[in-house]
């Protein structure tokens, strides 16, 4: 029994950071209408950056926040800017150009491969870590720390987004944009700057899974892609494009995960995790928190 | 997307463009001269394939051109559904992998002919893909793409995880190897790759023919418009949600016979090489690069990608590992920065040019 508490405890943990990685997915879908197979890339990117910044530096592993979320937002930016955009451009009339699937698709060959041929395979996991390893005891019950304060990260960073989008001018104008971008653009607003914008968001966000993932998790080239399907099951079961349903969905899944294997053999927890998600989309296609109008 | 008719390389079906061409001569001999220069390439190419194994001895590049037409079928099996009726399968393997096991596991445990076993699996894809097909056709793009992915992936983890499946043997991870025992035309088993090259040949070919009379019948009209404006489709009374599971389940079949000829031509399968999200991946890559609702399309796809994986593989897979796909990726980004509607426009537009000019060129000849 103390197990399973202990399970479903770190599977909350484990889940809210795989909620934080969707809300990077999330953001970008509900702007762009374009599922980005790049994310996993994103996160990828974004592990390296923390990684070699703890590394050269000797900073502690949450302060690489600093060099990580500005980085992985002008990445982003321009990411957006130079491969996605001239395909918005062409498919100006299409509300979910399906080459932009594609594009992503080359984008996470081309940096997961460079990054291979730059970093070699190998397995790097941060030396001197504060974090590494450490527990805290409840009783008989364990707990994680980098994860726990992963998870704290990831609620934080959730109501941070939220409070972006609802209090400020620019968090209205990308929303504005994602309910009708004509409508948008003849108020004023520059519908490409805003997609760069939020493409840019949705990578800083990412960067901040991935310091959280940094201290108790391996860095290496193929890294996103462990958690590329993960999160669009996550959004999808959230409702694609829903901030509280990112956080919500990793939740469930990561709960499943992680006390699956009591049961099971962990393989069929991940065949689960899929007929889960098949059986939301089947009975309420827009998903936990979804609007149903977007489907 | 705008409402552009399909048009086709190489065809023979160039339309009359006003009712007007028929009255002026001149420009009715300019088109039977452009319909004779068109079957005339046609059949060229036609004696070029046929001919090629007795030109090529080589097994290896026999081999890579074996998959470009199989990738070239594959993708044209996709394009009836993923191509006309304008929704993104990504989780075609499926099929593929269902139609490689149900042969096999007959071949190997009951000693029924992969021909016959062939068909079964065809059948059974059917069924499959209705599972998925009728509850999320109807859906958005993103949505339909994620569900067939997720489809896919939950099948291949349960195949892996299955060793059997009630009486049938499936081997989990390890997949099935097929002893190469039984080799003649009755066991679908060659020791030479020339049959394997006509069989896939002649299945392209059937393909391309079935994807052509689609095209042309009430069913392709009702996709493209159900594609392009399904809303506008609809009021018109299209029953644009039955014209896509009508096209689903053509695709699913297509694709499943195309699972048994990588069983008897690779004699291994499992999970990993016939279920995969790469596969899938790769026909939804060479459908698009190519042209996708278009019959040359996957075609021109898979003659232009197949190449670029199989040939940087080869030439930079032990000197810098992941270059290959680093050239892949760049390519698809390339491609569809430059052209998001497939290569097969552009190069329809340089062969009618072409055309256009032979065609001026002989009448010219003629008149002197």
């Amino acid at each position: 029994m103390i197990y399973l508490i202990e399970d479903t405890i770190n599977g909350i943990l484990m889940g809210s950071i795989y909620g934080l990685t969707a809300l990077g997915l999330t953001i970008i879908f509900g702007v762009l209408k374009v599922v980005n197979f790049a994310h996993g890339t994103l996160l990828m990117v974004g592990m390296y950056v923390a990684y070699w910044t703890v590394v050269l530096s000797g900073l502690h592993p949450y302060l690489s926040l600093v060099v990580v979320v500005p980085v992985m937002y002008v990445f982003g930016y321009y990411l957006q800017d130079i491969v996605i955009k001239p395909i918005f451009k062409a498919e100006k009339d299409v509300r979910e150009p399906s080459t932009v699937i594609i594009v992503t698709t080359g984008v996470w060959y081309v940096l997961d491969n460079l990054t291979l041929m730059i970093f070699g395979p190998q397995y790097r996991s941060l030396p001197e870590n504060p974090l590494q390893g450490k527990m805290i005891e409840f009783g008989e019950l364990f707990i994680s720390v980098p994860k726990l304060w992963g998870a704290i990260t990831a609620v934080a960073t959730a109501f941070g987004v939220y409070y972006f989008f609802q209090k400020t001018r620019t968090g209205r104008a990308i929303r504005a944009c994602s309910l009708d971008r004509d409508a948008a653009s003849l108020s004023g607003i520059n519908q490409y700057k805003i997609y760069n914008m939020a493409f840019g968001l949705g990578s800083a966000v990412t960067g901040i899974a991935a310091v959280t993932l940094v201290p108790f998790y391996n860095t290496f080239p193929s890294v996103g892609v462990l958690f590329d399907i993960k999160g669009f099951i996550i959004v999808v079961l959230g409702g694609l494009g829903s901030i509280p349903g990112a956080i919500i969905g990793g939740i469930i899944v990561g709960i499943i995960e992680s006390v699956g294997p009591q049961f099971m053999t962990a393989t069929w927890t991940e065949a689960i995790v899929y007929g889960l998600f098949l059986l939301v989309l089947f009975v309420k296609p827009s998903g936990l928190f979804g609007v149903k109008y977007d489907w | 997307m705008t409402g552009k008719p399909m048009t086709d390389t190489g065809g023979n079906n160039t339309p009359y463009e006003t009712d007007d061409a028929f009255l002026d001569r001149s420009a009715l001999a300019r088109q039977v001269v452009k319909d004779t220069i068109n079957k005339v390439l046609l059949g060229a190419v036609l004696i070029l394939v046929l001919a090629l194994p007795a030109v090529i001895s080589s097994p290896t590049w026999l081999h890579i051109i074996v998959l470009i037409f199989f990738y070239a079928y594959l993708t044209t099996s996709w394009n009836i559904v993923g191509g006309f009726a304008g929704v993104l399968p990504l989780g075609h393997a499926v099929f593929l992998g269902i139609g490689a096991y149900t042969s096999t596991v007959l071949s190997l445990q009951y000693g029924i002919s992969p021909w016959f076993g062939m068909f079964v699996g065809g059948i059974l894809a059917v069924a499959a893909g209705m599972v998925i097909g009728l509850p999320t056709l109807k859906m958005r793009g993103a949505y339909f793409a994620l569900a067939t992915i997720a489809f896919a992936e939950g099948v291949r983890v349960m195949v892996e995880n299955i060793e059997y499946l009630g009486p049938f043997k499936l081997n989990g991870p390890r997949g099935l190897q097929i002893p190469p025992l039984n080799i003649g035309w009755a066991d679908f088993m060659f020791s030479s790759k020339v049959p394997y090259y006509y069989i896939i040949l002649t299945m392209l070919m059937i393909i391309l023919l079935l994807t052509w009379a689609v095209s042309r019948s009430k069913l392709g009209y009702y996709l493209t418009a159900g594609g392009e404006e399904p809303e506008a489709a609809q009021a018109l009374g299209v029953n644009v949600s039955r014209a896509k599971v009508i096209a689903m389940a053509l695709s699913c079949f297509f694709t499943a016979l195309a699972g048994t000829f990588y069983a008897q031509f690779s004699l291994f399968i499992h999970p990993k090489s016939t279920i995969s999200l790469d596969i899938s991946f790769e026909i939804a890559f060479i459908a698009l690069i190519g042209g996708r609702g278009s019959i040359a399309g996957p075609v021109l796809g898979a003659l232009l990608l197949r190449p670029v994986s199989d040939l940087s593989r080869i030439y930079f897979g032990d000197i810098l590992p992941g270059m290959h796909l680093v050239i892949y990726g760049v390519v698809l980004i390339l491609v569809m920065i430059y052209q998001p509607r497939g290569l097969q426009e552009p190069l329809t537009r340089i062969y009618d040019r072409v055309v256009n000019r032979m065609a001026d060129g002989f009448i010219k000849g003629g008149d002197k």
